[in-house]
C-alpha cells in the first residue's frame, strides 16, 4: 500500500495529528488539461499541421472549474489578433480580438494555478499576461531566440512564474531536435541541452513537447521525457501524444512532475475524474480532485433579469428593425467555400479549412474512405469489447441503452446491435411532438421489427410550445428542446435504469465539419451537448420564463456528474466502429426491414431519407439557418454526398441555390402551433441575420453572397 | 469586456453594503486572484491602498506576494502598519493574511537579511530547508495542509491539499498558534496560523479550487458568527 494512504484525516471529534510517513516533501505530481487558442477558440491540433475547431474556451474552462483541476495550461496558437466569434445565437461571447482578453475572462472562472503560453516575446508581455490573472508564463520560440529573456523573466517576476516550453521532433534517424516558430523552424539544437540551458538560466519548469506525437492518441514519447528528467531538476510537464488513461501513468512513473493533455480532454465525458483514477489504480499518488465543485457548479448559473433583459431588447430590434446586419449595404467580411464541397466559411458548425481551401469535413471524410477493412475489424473488436465489458451478466437490466429517433440510422444501429452482434438493447426516444406521419410509423413499428423493448418518453406539450417559443425568441431556434431533449433523455433513463453503455449513431460535427480525426473516437459529453446541441443555454436558463418551473423540465436536465462516474457511464458512438454509409443504410432498412421513406419530397431538401423524426427539422428549423448563416440543410446534404462520390460540385451548387431559400409549408403548423403570427416570426428571425453573410440593397430587400457555379 | 448576460460566473450578489470585506492593495499581481475568489463566494470586497479607508472595517484581509522587506516597506511607508495594529490589538477586528500576508503577521523575517514584521503573531519567518533532491525551493505545487487544531479556519478539520509558491515558511514561537502544517524536507512546517482573531495561511487560498473557497467561505462563516460581516 502507498505511503499516501495514511494521509488521510484519522480524527473525528478531536483534533486532527498529522501523520506523515515519508520524509520526502509531499508536492502531488499534477494532471493538466491544456487548451489551446486559435482566433478566440479552441482547437484540436494534429503534428502542430492540422487544427480543428473545437468551440469556445469559456465553457471548456468552466467545466474543467467543475472538475476541480489541479492546474490548466493555455496556449494561444494564433497568428493574428483576429477572433472569430462566428454567432450570434450563442449565449456565451465575450468582446475582445486577443488572447490576453479570452484570458481575463478565463481568470473569472479559474480558481487553479494557470499558465499560459502563446507569442510571448518580451518582459511586458509577461507582466501583462501576469496581470491578467495567469501564475506563469511559458516562453518558447522567443527564449530560443534570446536565452536572456528566460533569466530576465525568472529575475523579475520569480523562477515559479518563468516557464520554458520545448518543442520537440524525432527525426528519421531517431535523434530530437528542437524546433521554434510554432514547429515549422529547426533550430538544430538538441532538447536535453536546451532543457539544461533554461533550467540554469532560472526556468522553474520544463515543458516538452513531443511534436511527432500531437494529436496522435499514441501516449507520450517516454524516452524523450525520461532524458528530460534526467537532465534537469526543475520539474518537468510532458505534452504531446496522451490519448488513453493509461497513458498517464507512464508519464508519471518517468519522473515528470506534471502530465498535460488536450485533445482527451475534450472527447470524453468525466475524462479528468477518470484519468486520476486510472493514476491512482497505478499507484500514482495524486491530489484528490471533487468532481462536482460546489463554486464551479456545472450547470451555468444564469441572472434572471440578463435573460428577460436580452429577449425584450430582441424584441425591440425585430419592433424597430435596428439590428446589425439592417445598419449595412455591404457585408463586412467575406464569405469563401470550400474548393471540394459547398460548405460555407461561415458555418453554424465549427469548420476550418486547409491551406488549400479545403474543409475539414472533406478531409476528416477522406480519411475516413482511405480507412483500410483490416482497421474497421479492428474497430468492430473493440466495439464487442465494449459491449462485453458493460452488458448485463444476469439479465436483470438490458445490455445497453440506443438512443433512437426512429430515422434510418435509428434503424441501422438497433439492427447491428441486436441482429449482427446479437446484444440486448433499450430503444429510448425523446418524442418532441413533432413527428411526422411516417416517421411516427417508423418509430412505432422499431419494437416488433427488431423485437426489442422501447421507451418513448414525451414531454408535456403546454411546455413544448413554451420553449418553441421561448427559443425562438432567445437564440433563433424553436428546436432547442428537441437538440437538448434528444441528448438528454436517453442518458438520464439510462442513469436511472443503471445501464453503463449508451450507443449514438454518428457524431454528427465529425461527419457534417471534421471536428475530430478518427483516431479521437470522441463520446458524448456535457459539454458537447451543452456548447452544441444547447448552444450554451440549459434547461436552467428558461427557468421563471413563460412561468416555467423545475419540475415542467425534467426532460432536459442532464443526470449529475457523481452518478455518471459512478456508474461509469459511457455514450459511444457507432460511426466511429463501423464504416457508416447513410444512403446504403437506408437502402438496406428499407430492403430486409420495410423502413418507410418519404414519399412526399421535403421542401428544403432533395433527401427523403432525414429527419422524419421532426417535420421542423428540415422545415422551418432549417429555414432560420438559412437566415442567419445564408445556408440550409440541403448544403449539408449535398457536402455529404459529394464526399462519398455521389454528387458533381456543379450539381449540388445547383441544389444548393434551389433548395436552401426555400420558405417552407411547415411554418403555418408551427406559427399555429406556437401562437405567432407570420409577420411577427419574420421580424423577429431577421434580427438574427449574420452581417457577414446578409446585407440590405437600396430598395430595402435582404441579399447574400451566394455560392455561383 | 464581457456583455451583459454573460452570467457563468456571477456569484449570488451581496445585496448590502454591510458584507464587506477590506482587502489591502499592496499593488501585487495576484490581488485581482484574491478579489475574484471572494467574489465567487458571494462577498463583496474593497480594495484599500490607504490606511485611513480602513476606518470602518470590519474586518481585513492582507494578501501578497514578492519580498517580505519590500512589502513591509510598502505597509510602514503608507503608514499602514500601527493602524493594522491599532485594529487588531486594540478594536478586536478580524485579519486574514495570506501567503506573504501571513508571513507579515510574525515578529521578523530572516530574508535577505533580518527585517522586522508587523508582531501580531509571534514567530520569525525562516527560509525553507530542503534536506534531499526532491525538496525544491521555491515549494511551488499542490501539497496537503494537516490541521493540527480546532480552527476557524479548518472546522472540519480534514486535510486537504492546497496550491504553494513560497521559500520562506512561517516558524511560531507558541505551538497553539498553529493551524495547520505540513511536511517539508525533514520538517513539518506551518503553513496556517490562528491567534484569537487573527490568522494566516501560507498556501493560495485563491488558486486552490474548491479546498481554497472553501476555507476562505469558513473564515467568512466565522465572520458572520462574530458579527463582523
Amino acid at each position: 500500500m502507498p505511503d499516501w494512504i495514511f494521509f488521510r484525516p484519522i480524527s473525528t471529534g478531536c483534533a486532527a495529528r498529522a501523520v506523515f510517513r515519508t520524509s520526502e516533501s509531499m508536492v502531488y505530481p499534477r494532471l493538466i488539461p491544456c487548451v489551446l487558442l486559435k482566433n478566440g477558440l479552441i482547437v484540436r491540433s494534429e503534428r502542430f499541421e492540422t487544427h480543428q475547431v473545437i468551440g469556445n474556451p469559456i465553457q471548456t474552462i468552466s467545466r474543467l472549474s467543475s472538475w476541480n483541476v489541479d492546474e490548466l495550461f493555455l496556449i494561444d496558437i494564433s497568428t493574428e489578433d483576429y477572433h472569430d466569434l462566428r454567432r450570434d445565437d450563442l449565449h456565451v461571447r465575450y468582446q475582445g480580438s486577443s488572447a490576453l482578453d479570452v484570458l481575463q475572462e478565463i481568470a473569472k472562472i479559474c480558481f487553479m494555478p494557470l499558465s499560459f503560453g502563446g507569442r510571448v516575446r518580451s518582459l511586458e508581455d509577461i507582466s501583462r499576461i501576469l496581470k491578467a490573472g495567469a501564475d506563469k508564463v511559458s516562453l518558447n520560440s522567443a527564449a530560443l531566440a534570446s536565452p536572456d529573456l528566460v533569466s530576465e523573466a525568472a529575475r523579475e517576476f520569480g523562477n515559479q512564474a518563468t516557464v520554458v516550453t520545448i518543442d520537440t521532433k524525432r527525426l528519421e534517424d531517431g535523434r530530437y531536435e528542437v524546433f521554434a516558430d510554432a514547429g515549422r523552424t529547426a533550430t538544430g539544437r538538441d532538447p536535453v541541452d536546451w532543457a539544461r540551458e533554461a533550467a540554469g538560466l532560472g526556468a522553474g519548469e520544463i515543458v516538452i513537447q513531443a511534436i511527432h506525437r500531437d494529436g496522435s492518441a499514441e501516449g507520450y514519447d517516454i524516452e524523450l521525457v525520461s532524458r528530460i528528467v534526467n537532465a534537469v531538476d526543475v520539474p518537468v510537464i510532458a505534452l504531446g501524444g496522451a490519448g488513453r488513461y493509461q497513458d498517464f501513468p507512464l508519464a508519471f512513473e518517468a519522473g515528470v512532475s506534471g502530465a498535460a493533455a488536450a485533445n482527451i480532454f475534450n472527447f470524453f465525458e468525466l475524462s479528468y475524474g477518470m484519468a486520476k483514477k486510472h493514476c491512482t489504480e497505478a499507484g500514482i499518488r495524486l491530489r484528490e480532485s471533487r468532481l462536482e465543485s460546489v463554486w464551479s457548479p456545472r450547470e451555468p448559473k444564469y441572472a434572471r433579469g440578463d435573460a428577460i433583459a436580452r429577449i425584450e431588447a430582441r424584441l425591440e430590434a425585430a419592433r424597430t428593425g435596428d439590428f446589425p446586419a439592417a445598419r449595412q449595404n455591404r457585408p463586412t467580411r467575406t464569405v469563401s467555400w470550400c474548393t471540394k464541397c459547398v460548405y460555407s466559411s461561415l458555418s453554424a458548425t465549427p469548420m476550418a479549412f486547409d491551406e488549400n481551401g479545403v474543409c475539414m469535413g472533406c478531409k476528416t471524410a477522406a480519411a475516413r474512405s482511405d480507412i483500410p477493412a483490416e482497421e474497421w475489424t479492428r474497430r468492430e473488436a473493440l466495439l464487442k469489447d465494449l459491449l462485453e465489458r458493460y452488458k448485463s451478466r444476469d439479465g436483470m437490466r438490458p445490455d445497453c441503452v440506443i438512443a433512437v429517433s426512429g430515422g434510418k440510422d435509428s434503424w441501422f444501429q438497433t439492427h447491428y446491435i441486436k441482429n449482427v452482434l446479437g446484444y440486448n438493447p433499450l430503444l429510448i426516444t425523446y418524442n418532441g411532438n413533432n413527428y411526422t406521419d411516417v416517421g411516427w410509423r417508423n418509430l412505432l413499428r422499431m419494437k416488433e421489427v427488431f423485437d426489442v423493448d422501447h421507451i418513448i418518453y414525451s414531454p408535456r406539450v403546454d411546455v413544448l410550445k413554451k420553449l418553441n417559443r421561448l427559443a425562438f425568441k432567445i437564440m433563433g431556434d424553436m428546436n432547442w428542446h428537441a437538440h437538448v431533449g434528444i441528448n438528454t433523455v436517453p442518458v438520464r433513463l439510462a442513469v436511472q435504469l443503471g445501464i453503463p453503455l449508451v450507443i449514438w449513431g454518428e457524431h454528427g460535427y465529425m461527419d457534417l465539419c471534421g471536428q475530430f480525426a478518427m483516431t479521437d473516437f470522441p463520446e458524448m459529453s456535457y459539454r458537447y451537448r451543452l456548447e452544441h446541441f444547447g448552444r450554451g443555454y440549459d434547461w436552467n436558463y428558461f427557468l421563471g420564463l413563460e412561468g416555467l418551473e423545475t419540475k415542467d423540465l425534467i426532460a432536459w436536465q442532464y443526470p449529475r456528474d457523481q452518478e455518471m462516474f459512478d456508474l461509469d457511464l459511457r455514450g459511444i458512438y457507432l460511426g466511429n466502429y463501423v464504416d457508416w454509409d447513410a444512403n446504403q443504410h437506408t437502402q438496406q432498412m428499407v430492403e430486409d426491414y420495410g423502413f418507410e421513406v418519404s414519399r412526399e419530397p421535403f421542401d428544403r431538401t432533395y433527401r427523403r431519407m432525414s429527419n422524419l423524426d421532426d417535420m421542423h427539422e428540415n422545415g422551418v428549423h432549417d429555414y432560420l439557418k438559412y437566415v442567419k448563416f445564408g445556408y440550409g440543410r440541403c448544403t449539408d446534404h449535398c457536402c455529404k454526398d459529394i464526399r462519398s462520390g455521389k454528387l458533381s460540385r456543379g450539381q449540388a451548387i445547383e441544389l444548393v441555390n434551389h433548395y436552401d431559400p426555400v420558405r417552407p409549408r411547415d411554418l403555418y403548423r408551427w406559427l399555429d402551433y406556437a401562437g405567432m403570427s407570420e409577420e411577427e416570426f419574420d421580424r423577429i428571425a431577421d434580427t438574427f441575420r449574420d452581417p457577414r453573410v446578409w446585407w440590405k440593397d437600396a430598395d430595402g430587400n435582404w441579399q447574400r453572397t451566394r455560392l455561383e457555379p | 469586456m464581457c456583455e451583459a448576460g454573460f452570467a457563468l460566473s456571477a456569484p449570488s450578489s451581496p445585496d448590502s453594503g454591510c458584507l464587506m470585506l477590506h482587502v489591502i492593495d499592496l499593488e501585487n499581481c495576484n490581488l485581482g486572484s484574491v478579489l475574484r475568489a471572494f467574489d465567487r463566494i458571494g462577498i463583496s470586497t474593497t480594495p484599500v491602498r490607504e490606511p485611513a479607508q480602513l476606518a470602518d472595517a470590519k474586518a481585513i484581509v492582507l494578501p501578497g506576494v514578492g519580498a517580505f522587506a519590500a512589502s513591509m516597506g510598502k505597509l510602514d511607508e503608507r503608514g499602514f502598519s500601527p493602524v493594522l495594529r491599532d485594529l487588531v490589538q486594540r478594536d478586536g477586528v478580524p485579519l486574514l493574511g495570506i501567503c506573504l500576508g501571513m508571513q507579515l503577521l510574525g515578529d521578523a523575517s530572516e530574508e535577505h537579511g533580518i527585517h522586522a514584521g508587523l508582531g501580531l503573531v509571534p514567530g520569525t519567518v525562516k527560509r525553507l530547508r530542503p534536506v534531499s533532491r526532491a525538496d525544491k525551493v521555491p515549494h511551488v505545487g499542490w501539497a496537503d495542509a494537516v490541521p493540527a487544531k480546532e480552527s476557524y479556519l479548518f472546522p472540519e478539520q480534514t486535510v486537504s491539499s492546497f496550491y504553494f509558491d513560497h521559500s520562506y515558511h512561517f516558524d511560531c514561537d507558541d505551538s497553539p498558534d498553529i493551524a495547520a502544517r505540513t511536511r517539508f524536507g525533514d520538517e513539518e512546517i506551518t503553513v496556517a496560523i490562528q491567534r484569537g482573531h487573527v490568522a494566516g495561511v501560507q498556501f493560495h487560498p485563491e488558486k486552490s479550487q474548491d479546498a481554497g473557497l472553501d476555507l476562505l467561505s469558513a473564515h467568512l462563516h466565522w465572520l458572520r458568527g462574530k458579527g463582523r460581516l
